[in-house]
């Protein structure tokens, strides 16, 4: 089987993430319950991999840095806890339902005000747009890094300078963009970043978390046990904990702490090199072919190693699903949980296919790939 | 259980707790993380205990590794 759907999860893991989980469920107490050998141990687990999340997206607070279940977790404690009745946000059509979903409910049920920055037919989308649609008292700008769709990324500073001259917070969904590209918090200006564990942090599915810059409020979404100040009627209000409540996924963040390892050992820039290239070289394969239609903006060498692409007028789900049982390729075919990016396409009718590249993609593979779509276009 | 004097410090969260412990192991220091006892704090929760007279060098260590805690208290435990 070739695996080209690395954006819905990386499925090949580091050999270091699969021992640490299996060493973890063998050893590992509650974290932050108690202070006996293997609790200290959990919860020692649980702090390193703190830290070193910490470190990787340019932050020194490791009280600062929050796990979740996932990034849909994350996002809905972020903009559920910040965005209040009758407030302002901007958001764009690159967005996932992750961050659409949450806004459009506060949106049918709060009052909330929301305006999208549109996207083009490659899916661009204009920073005078940001300029025009965030005004003061926009509370949010809530916006995913890169698309899962096209893989086009967003200038981030660009968007945090607009967010902040207008005292708005930015907000990032880091879902398709962690692990692939260098992201720093401080320098482009992030207040809340969310991201996920089981992609391109390379660790298991059912982690995610939360990194955000002092002095931000965000109110919790779960209450109930905390470890600490137990007799108090309320969850406490300092972070992690404010927002941790309940047993974390202790096995599941030792695999991600090694994930995190094998990050720093390889590099990010690096993977993501690696990754970008194993991208260019199916995009340069496909659109020789007749009746390949690619989606996105390839003119930028910073973006997401995705390529999505229709044969004519074909069905996106019948492509995939040939791809899969003749071939073993992997992709994904349908909407991808991006309403407003397919409409901007024209592809809500057809969906599209996705092929998206991991760091343990190879030549080969993406040859197999280009191959296999110039049979079916040519069928 | 025989009583001995300590120091106990305090934090709001586990995490707070943890970082204290990295920042104290560093500099060589001998304490533990232990449950809060009782007479300090009713519930749950992790301290570091430490002898009495280290307060001074906890209090500066803690301070210069940007960890906050919430009491240091000396006491029979």
């Amino acid at each position: 089987m070739i695996y080209l759907d690395n954006a819905a999860t990386s499925l090949k893991k580091p050999q270091q993430v699969i021992d640490a989980v299996v060493e973890a469920m063998q050893s590992m107490g509650n974290g932050g319950r108690g202070a006996h050998g293997t609790a200290l141990e959990a919860a020692r687990t649980v702090f390193d991999a703190r830290a070193k999340i910490a470190e990787l997206f340019g932050s020194d607070r490791p009280d600062l840095v929050i796990f979740t279940s996932n990034i849909t977790e994350s996002l809905n404690i972020v903009i559920n806890g910040i965005v209040n009745p009758g407030d302002h946000v901007v958001h764009t059509a690159q967005d996932h339902n992750s961050v659409l979903r949450p806004i459009y409910r506060l949106v049918d049920e709060q009052g909330v005000k929301a305006d999208m920055v549109p996207a083009d037919r490659k899916g661009d989308i204009d920073y005078a747009d940001f300029e025009r649609l965030v005004t003061p008292g926009t509370k949010a700008v809530i916006v995913s890094h890169a698309s899962n769709l096209t893989g086009n990324v967003l200038d981030l500073k660009r968007i945090s300078d607009i967010a902040h001259r207008n005292g708005a917070l930015l907000i990032v969904d880091t879902a398709q963009s962690a692990g692939a590209m260098p992201i720093d918090i401080n320098e482009m200006g992030i207040d809340v970043l969310c991201f996920t564990g089981h992609k391109g942090l390379m660790g298991p599915q059912g982690t995610g978390g939360i990194v955000m810059r002092d002095g931000i409020e965000i109110r919790p979404w779960n209450v109930g046990g905390s470890g600490v100040k137990s007799f108090d009627r309320h969850q406490p209000s300092d972070y992690p904990t404010r927002l941790e409540a309940g047993t974390l996924n202790g096995h599941g963040i030792a695999g991600l702490s090694a994930g995190i390892d094998f990050l720093n050992e390889v590099g990010v820039e690096e993977i993501g090199k690696k990754e970008r290239e194993l991208m260019r070289r199916f995009y340069d394969g496909v659109t020789k072919i007749p009746g390949v239609i690619v989606y996105g903006d390839f003119d930028k060498d910073m973006r997401g190693a995705i390529v999505t692409l229709n044969i004519e007028d074909a069905d996106s789900a019948r492509v995939s699903d040939e791809l899969n049982e003749k071939y073993g390729i992997a992709t994904r075919a349908g909407a991808h949980c991006a309403p407003r990016m397919h409409e901007a396409l024209g592809t809500e009718k057809l969906g599209a296919v996705r092929f998206s590249f991991g760091y343990f993609n190879t030549p080969e593979e993406v040859d197999a790939a280009i191959r296999a779509v110039e049979e079916i276009a040519t069928d | 259980m025989k009583k001995e004097e300590k120091l106990i410090v305090t934090f709001d969260t586990a995490t707070q707790a943890l970082a204290a412990e990295r920042t104290l192991r560093k500099n060589g220091r001998e304490g533990r993380l232990v449950p809060v006892p009782a007479e300090i704090e009713a519930g749950c929760g992790m301290s570091w205990m430490d002898e009495p007279d280290e307060k001074d060098n906890v209090t500066k260590e803690l301070q210069d590794g940007k960890v906050k805690w919430r009491e240091m208290i000396v006491q029979e435990v």
